[in-house]
């Protein structure tokens, strides 16, 4: 009974000292409950900018007449001058503050950029501009996970991560396709396969759009027709339309990014009135061209299901690049998702007509070819295959489309890249005065590993028999501050230089190393480790050896320091000098 | 209450609110030891928000519902009025408003159709079909659309599903008219026996309705249903005197099953109803025909002879016009002709007692077998390409596919 009492009372001690949940279960929990937030404030969102929508550009009860074409003038104005005026943290693109808070404010994202985001953004698509809701929404769902990593107090390092994790929430809820929400924050944001992260990922990710569907409804953006790939002689036809897609967004990011720098150099007092001249511009269009209005999505879905001519929609297709490239470098609030899906769609349907006048093989529906132009243009100009590649299999649920989509999608990032080196949200981020690192950069980025600095052969390893004259003049001849000597049944230990000169001294050359000397552990690295992993060992051994994969005992090399300063260029001083003060041997 | 403090990295209570953890030395590590307040108040939120979203978004759909419901009156509107196109958009931004509404989807796929725009509108019935696949109506316009496309198989399954589907209105009278509707289809395509066994089980529903009657003896005499077709028609012009169709109906079935007199008493009667140039064709094919057979009534023997040689003579004569059309004798080996040969000229016709047939009949039964032969010989070499002889075609074996 005591010893039951005393445990009892150890436990109401354990609970009353440490916090509910530790960091890690905290971190999952915040997942989850940041999938649930964002979702909800996504659905808001959305059905806001609907509501907007109904009361404006297609409202039943207002005239007809010059009221739908001044209302993305006005609408863009409104943003423009809440994002100016009431919320500058609103400003800019999602995509790139959400970088920002990742790699340079430690996670930080002010909560009011999620309030002026929701209502510019609003604003602005609501009336008919035509952006896109996936990056507020994007920028959204980081905020609200921001202000959630900040209430539960989260380590540094986690409030860095918690920013790509509501990113991915809001994008999964805004579009419906939680797979690739988690791969274009993967691709994009984080740029790294960070196992921990992408666990967190996912799961925002699935809670978001479990809520979204819970309230607006399990249908998807689309209705996808049955997809068939009639004959591979049409994958050229894929080709050419991921060529398309390719220079079209390189022009399109050639085009935007100086427009963008020249309006922002304009004098204050025209700058703020251009959203509105761009808004105006838009009413025209939609005048006669109302399918360019708004994001677009029944467009495409229209054009998913044949409803119109190839022509016609090519002509929707550049008339939406155009307003869409004028409304971003006016600085219209919203996001350029949805758009470069339309401009993809409409852009592979019309090469799809076209090329059935043409092309003397059988084809497949013009609907297939819109379908795999989605992702075309979004690739190029995102610079985000996998994204590009996984959310049109996701759209269409059908992996017979994953080879055209692969080929166009593929075709279209290298074509871009080709043309156009650096993004368009490298460049726009750089506009906006940050320096981030591009997911492009961080992929092409070489990583160094311990093969390419090591030293090949056992030239610094000797073996315990060996008398510690020879061992010594070793050492001399290698330069090194250590040896590595082989004892017995493969063991290996490392010997100091110092500790060998001292016992020549002492008279002890033809004596075994092994008697003579003190032996110190050591620890075997691979071939393939990254040098940073091998260097956290360096940091504690002088010598490290080098052991294969297929047979741990079979020593290929040694690494030590100046190893790791050659491979990376830096100068090696050659002198070896007496070290004044004995290294600290490490436990073992 | 006083709020205590909790490194969340090595655990240990600090007595204020601090920048830094005095045991480990951790920034922004500093857990409030409160931490289930912060979940109550998390959670509390949450729940205030999820209230607020889903009531916001309760009032969005009944909106939407309202829009839906104005843009699908306007549809209807424009339906009734044949204005397609308008109604086209009316229907689209109602299912705007409600994406998996099927009567608008519906309405939309009518108006495709009625528009011309069968690709779109057979997306729309795919669609339709997937979420109520026993819909009788979805299936029949997807039955429409594959016979439109000639895609037979489809047609013939969709029509099946439509008519064991399920159908609102008048489940009947509709199930009928698709009955009928497949017959036609299935004789269109070449089904003639499939035709005939689905036209015989719409005989079997003994439909109502004259209109039905007549689709059904007009689909029995496609079907080959001769004996079937005069029935109906037959009940048709009993029922109503002025009923010229179904006279005309009545003496078709009797000229295909060989009833030439009475088949020329009903076109004759057709034609004293309303005279057309049809009925009229009909009336003269009848009256050839009776002068030529030779199994008419009321003749002697000499004159069946006389019939029954001047039959076969046009049946071989249309042989040798089918076997060498430029009158070039072939080089190739020929079709036997029919070998014996009766005429009136190879000895007296001996009628027997009262009139009854003798070695004259014989003749005669001979003349009409050669006669036959021939024909069926030339149907086979020229098929649809035979010569036309319309009088021949009935008495010798109905007309020419």
């Amino acid at each position: 009974m005591r010893a039951l009492r005393a445990t009892l009372a150890r436990l109401v001690a354990m609970s009353q000292r440490s916090p509910v949940l530790d960091e890690p279960q905290r971190f999952l929990l915040l997942s989850i409950v940041i999938g649930i937030f964002s979702g909800l404030v996504v659905v808001c969102f959305h059905v806001s900018i609907e509501y907007l929508n109904w009361n404006t550009i297609h409202s039943l009860s207002l005239p007809a007449g010059v009221l739908p074409i001044v209302w993305p003038a006005l609408g863009g104005l409104a943003a423009y001058a809440l994002v100016q005026f009431v919320v500058p943290a609103a400003r800019g693109t999602g995509l790139v503050f959400t970088k920002a808070a990742v790699y340079a404010s430690d996670g930080y994202i002010p909560f009011r950029s999620v309030l002026g985001k929701f209502a510019s953004s609003t604003l602005s698509i609501g009336t008919g501009n035509p952006m896109g809701p996936e990056d507020p929404a994007l920028q959204m769902g980081a905020g609200i996970a921001s202000l959630l990593g900040r209430v539960f107090h989260l380590t540094k390092d986690h409030m860095r991560l918690i920013a790509p994790i509501g990113a991915a929430a809001g994008i999964a809820a805004a579009f419906n396709t939680p797979i690739a929400a988690v791969l274009f924050v993967m691709e994009e944001v984080v740029a790294a396969w960070n196992a921990g992260v992408l666990g967190s990922i996912v799961l925002s990710s699935v809670s978001a759009v479990v809520v979204s569907r819970w309230f607006l409804g399990d249908e998807p953006l689309y209705r996808v027709p049955e997809f068939e790939l009639v004959g591979y002689s049409e994958l050229l036809i894929y080709a050419a339309i991921g060529v398309a897609g390719g220079c079209l967004s390189a022009l399109f990011t050639r085009h935007t990014i100086p427009l963008r720098s020249r309006i922002r150099r304009f004098p204050a007092r025209y700058r703020h009135w251009l959203p509105a001249l761009a808004g105006l511009v838009v009413g025209v269009v939609g005048m006669f061209a109302p399918e360019t209005l708004g994001a677009g999505y029944d467009v495409i879905d229209g054009a998913l299901h044949d409803r119109f001519a190839w022509d016609l929609l090519l002509v929707i297709g550049v008339l939406k690049l155009v307003t869409t490239a004028l409304c971003f470098s006016c600085g219209t609030p919203g996001g350029l998702f949805a758009p470069t899906l339309f401009v993809g769609a409409t852009l592979g349907g019309g090469l799809a007509g076209l090329a059935q006048l043409f092309w003397p093989l059988s084809m497949s529906s013009t609907s297939a070819y819109v379908l795999v132009g989605i992702g075309t243009f979004f690739g190029g100009l995102f610079r985000a295959p996998m994204t590009s590649v996984f959310m049109v299999v996701e759209l269409s649920a059908s992996y017979v489309i994953i080879l055209p989509v692969m080929v166009a999608n593929t075709v279209s990032v290298l074509v871009s890249r080709r043309l156009q080196h650096e993004s368009l949200f490298a460049l726009a981020a750089s506009q906006d005065g940050f320096d981030l690192p591009s997911a492009e950069e961080r992929r092409e980025t070489p990583v160094m590993h311990v093969e390419d600095a090591m030293e090949r052969g056992t030239d610094r390893m000797v073996s315990g028999r060996t008398p510690v004259s020879r061992a010594a003049e070793a050492v001399r001849s290698t330069g090194s501050q250590a040896l590595l000597v082989r004892i017995r049944f493969g063991q290996l230990a490392w010997v100091e230089r110092r500790d060998l000169l001292r016992a020549m001294k002492k008279g002890q050359g033809d004596e075994r190393v092994t008697a003579a000397v003190r032996m110190r552990p050591v620890v075997r690295i691979y071939p393939d480790l990254n040098i940073d992993q091998a260097l956290q060992n360096l940091a504690v051994y002088p010598l490290l050896p080098v052991a294969s994969r297929m047979n741990p005992s079979n020593i290929v090399g040694t690494l030590t320091i100046d190893d790791v300063h050659r491979a990376y260029g830096i100068p090696v001083r050659e002198t070896v000098s007496e070290p004044a003060a004995e290294r600290p041997a490490p436990q073992t | 209450m006083s709020n205590r403090y909790t490194c969340v990295i090595c655990h240990n209570e600090i007595p204020h609110r601090i920048a830094e953890c005095p045991y480990c030395r951790n920034r922004s590590a500093i857990a409030e030891g409160a931490s289930p307040r912060i979940l109550a108040m998390v959670f509390g939120i949450l729940v205030v928000v999820f209230t607020a979203t889903g009531l916001y978004t309760r009032s969005f759909k009944i909106e939407g519902r309202n829009r839906g419901q104005v843009r699908f009156t306007a549809a209807e509107t424009a339906m009734a009025q044949e204005r397609f196109e308008d109604a086209i958009g009316h229907y689209r931004d109602a299912l705007l408003h409600a994406r998996d509404h099927a009567g608008y989807r519906l309405g939309l796929t009518r108006a495709l159709l009625a528009a011309e725009r069968y690709s779109e509108a057979e997306q729309h019935l795919g669609a339709l079909r997937v979420a109520d696949p026993t819909s009788g109506l979805i299936n029949h316009l997807l039955a429409r659309q594959a016979a439109r496309e000639w895609r037979v198989e489809e047609a013939i399954a969709y029509y099946r599903t439509a008519i064991h589907g399920r159908w609102d209105d008048d489940a009947e009278t509709t199930r009928l008219q698709l009955r009928l509707d497949f017959v036609d289809l299935l004789d269109r395509t070449g089904r003639h026996q499939l035709a005939g066994a689905e036209a015989l089980e719409v005989a079997q529903l003994h439909p109502q309705r004259p209109e039905d009657r007549h689709r059904l003896g007009n689909v029995l005499l496609k079907a080959g249903l001769y004996d079937r077709a005069a029935e109906v028609f037959r009940s048709l012009a009993a029922a109503s005197s002025e009923d010229r169709a179904a006279v005309v109906g009545w003496a078709e079935s009797e000229l295909r099953m060989g009833n030439f007199e009475a088949s020329l008493e009903h076109f004759t009667a057709a034609e004293q109803m309303r005279s057309d140039a049809r009925t009229g064709r009909r009336v003269a094919l009848s009256r050839r025909v009776l002068e030529l057979d030779p199994s008419a009534t009321g003749l002697d023997i000499s004159e069946r002879l006389h019939r029954s040689e001047v039959l076969a003579q046009r049946a071989t004569a249309i042989l040798e016009a089918c076997r060498n059309p430029l009158r070039i004798s072939p080089a190739g080996p020929s079709t036997p002709l029919p070998e014996t040969r009766a005429t009136s000229d190879s000895g007296p016709a001996e009628p027997g007692t009262n009139g009854a047939p003798g070695i004259g009949a014989a003749a005669v039964s001979d003349n009409l077998r050669r006669a036959r032969d021939a024909w069926s010989v030339a149907r086979g070499l020229c098929g649809p390409t035979l010569a036309a002889d319309e009088p021949l075609e009935y008495l010798l074996g109905g007309p020419v596919p």
